[in-house]
């Protein structure tokens, strides 16, 4: 039987050899050996056993299919490393909700701490406005008052210039056969009866004058009363320090204009109505010649230096404005009644 | 304090206003003298200042003098006859080129019994407007001996002359043409610029005062800028213009008619 299973079993090429072959080898091999120590004796083979043994031990374990082991230990790792892995996808799932919490909770602060700083800015700006405000108002209540003021004068230059326009037309119903005794002094005298009135003419000439006068004077603040409605209108804030200053200029410049329209000198335009109308148009040697071309060639002064004045653009800025005013607003003198 | 859009807005001239007939303007030139143009350009970066142009309006009594100014200043018409007594004025304001600018209007009263008052306020004007009835040949006549009496008071060559011819409305298309003839005439004699308006219509009075108005500015600032008073704007406009311009248009032509 050994000779039977021996014959193939010996003959299994190496590459097929495998642990049963092995083993069965070692079970051919112990029997031959048992068969020989109960022939000679047990210490005939005791010691050819152990290395028999060894060679034994030695072929299965090269005979042994290589990969079982190994195998093994892999599935043992990628087992140990699958566990690992879940391990880590857990803290990492942990981890990120966190994260995700704290970029809310980052995302919220700035959201808060912009908001506080908004809010800061804002009660910042609460108090300048209420602040400009304030100004405001009190440049308004200033306004206004200065508004009444030259709504009063215009009332009072109104009321002159009607008066004086009584007068021309009371003039006009009696000049008939006044007039042509040209240089002959106030005729009626005492008797005072208006409808024989006699005017020289130099009278008449005053009164023109002083109509003149009148009409300027209404003009210019006309004028004024256009420019401080229209700066009321504007919005824009005045320091009180400049209103005051403009305030003067405009009263100087009123002195020029006022001279360049009755043509008069700019010292005498400062009595209004009290002028003698004689010097003033005749004898004063820069009556016109200031402001008009032609006479005004012999004394170029910088100040007036032709057919206009050109205001010193520093003092001339606020009046400037002064003569401009809102649309439709009156411009002229009042038409006479 | 920047304040814009000054004066009405019906008041603005932003380009010279045409004459009415070629053969009596003032001058031919279609547009505002270049270098007052420029002038203009520069002043609008600072050099302001209240302008004033004195227009005296003279003529014989009735032809409408007052009306005209009135038609103008306050656009209403009166048909009562009204003489005026001495002088009167109108102020009316108007921006030229961004610049403004005022005429002071003196009505003076025709009749001959005033003129002794009324030429006292002749002096220093800067257009002289002479009118005469368009429908009274008579007035047309004594257009010449108005005007020698207001140059009288006046430099010739530093006034710029206008002949109106007044009631426009009363005369036939027949009448007013022979009328036009002789007024022409006159007109080219004192080198004035012709006119023919009527108060009562309203027919080319405005068109008429800002032509005067136009041209009394933009002699003003000729004359500004020839003086050199006002270096500002003399010194920005020699750069673009060549000077010699500056003068060609100054030294005005004496008129024939009057001495």
């Amino acid at each position: 039987m050994a000779e039977r299973g021996a014959e193939p079993l010996w003959r299994t090429p190496p590459g097929r050899l495998a642990p049963p072959h092995v083993y069965r080898m070692a079970g051919a091999l112990g029997a031959e050996l048992r068969r020989l120590s109960g022939r000679f004796g047990p210490d005939a083979v005791a010691g050819l056993v152990p290395p028999v043994v060894r060679l034994l031990e030695l072929l299965e374990a090269l005979v042994a299919p290589p990969g079982a082991e190994a195998q093994r230990a892999q599935a043992e790792r990628v087992a140990r490393l699958e566990e690992q892995n879940r391990r880590l996808r857990g803290q990492l799932a942990e981890r990120s909700t966190a994260r995700k919490e704290r970029e809310v909770m980052l995302r919220l602060k700035e959201v808060v701490d912009r908001q506080r700083d908004e809010i800061r800015a804002q009660a910042h700006e609460i108090v300048c406005k209420s602040r400009d405000t304030e100004a405001l108002q009190e440049q308004l209540n200033r306004f206004m008052s200065m508004n009444e003021d030259l709504r009063h004068k215009v009332a009072v230059v109104q009321a002159q210039l009607k008066s004086a326009l009584e007068q021309k037309s009371d003039l006009e119903a009696v000049e008939g056969a006044s007039l042509p005794a040209e240089d002959t002094p106030l005729r009626p005298g005492p008797g005072k009866s208006p409808a024989h009135c006699c005017f020289s003419r130099e009278e008449l000439q005053q009164i023109l004058q002083e109509r003149n006068e009148l009409k300027t004077n209404l003009f210019l603040v006309q004028e004024e009363l256009a420019y401080y409605q229209r700066e009321l209108l504007n919005e824009e804030r005045i320091p009180s320090f400049f209103l005051d200053a403009m305030k003067s200029s405009i009263k100087k410049q009123r002195r020029k204009i006022r001279a360049k329209m009755l043509g008069t000198a700019e010292e005498s335009a400062s009595s209004p109505g009290k002028a003698p109308l004689p010097h003033t148009f005749i004898c004063s040697p820069c009556s016109f010649g200031l402001w008009y071309p032609g006479s005004g060639r012999e004394a170029p002064t910088p100040s007036c230096s032709g057919a206009w004045e050109i205001i010193d653009s520093l003092e001339a800025q606020p009046e400037q404005e002064g003569r401009r005013e809102p649309d439709g607003s009156p411009h002229r003198a009042t038409p006479p009644l | 304090m920047n304040v814009l859009a000054p004066v009405r807005r019906d008041r603005v001239v932003a380009a010279l206003p045409q004459c009415f007939r070629k053969e009596a303007a003032a001058h031919g030139r279609p547009a505002f003298h270049a270098a007052v143009a420029a002038a203009c350009r520069e002043q609008r970066t600072g050099t302001v200042g209240f302008k004033i142009s004195k227009i005296i309006v003279v003529g014989d009594l009735s032809v409408g003098k007052t009306c005209l100014i009135n038609r103008f200043c306050k656009d209403t018409f009166d048909k009562n006859y009204k003489a005026t007594i001495g002088v009167d004025f109108e102020m009316e304001r108007f921006e030229v080129l961004g610049v403004p600018f005022s005429l002071q209007l003196w009505d003076t009263a025709g009749q001959e019994r005033f003129k002794c008052i009324a030429s006292t306020y002749y002096r220093g004007a800067q257009a002289i407007v002479i009118v005469f009835d368009l429908n009274d040949v008579a007035s047309l006549e004594h257009t010449r001996q108005w005007l020698a009496d207001a140059l009288k008071e006046n430099d010739p060559s530093n006034v710029i002359l206008f002949l109106v011819g007044s009631k426009k409305d009363l005369s036939t298309p027949a009448q007013y043409s022979l009328m036009e003839k002789d007024a022409l005439k006159v007109a080219q004699e004192m080198q004035a610029e012709y006119w023919a308006v009527s108060s009562l219509t309203g027919e080319n009075v405005r068109d008429f005062f800002f032509r005067v108005a136009a041209l009394a500015f933009e002699s003003s600032v000729l004359a500004e800028l020839e003086r050199g008073g006002a270096r500002r704007i003399a010194d920005t406009v020699r750069i673009s213009s060549p000077e010699s311009d500056l003068y060609l248009t100054a030294p005005r032509r004496k008129p024939k008619c009057c001495q």
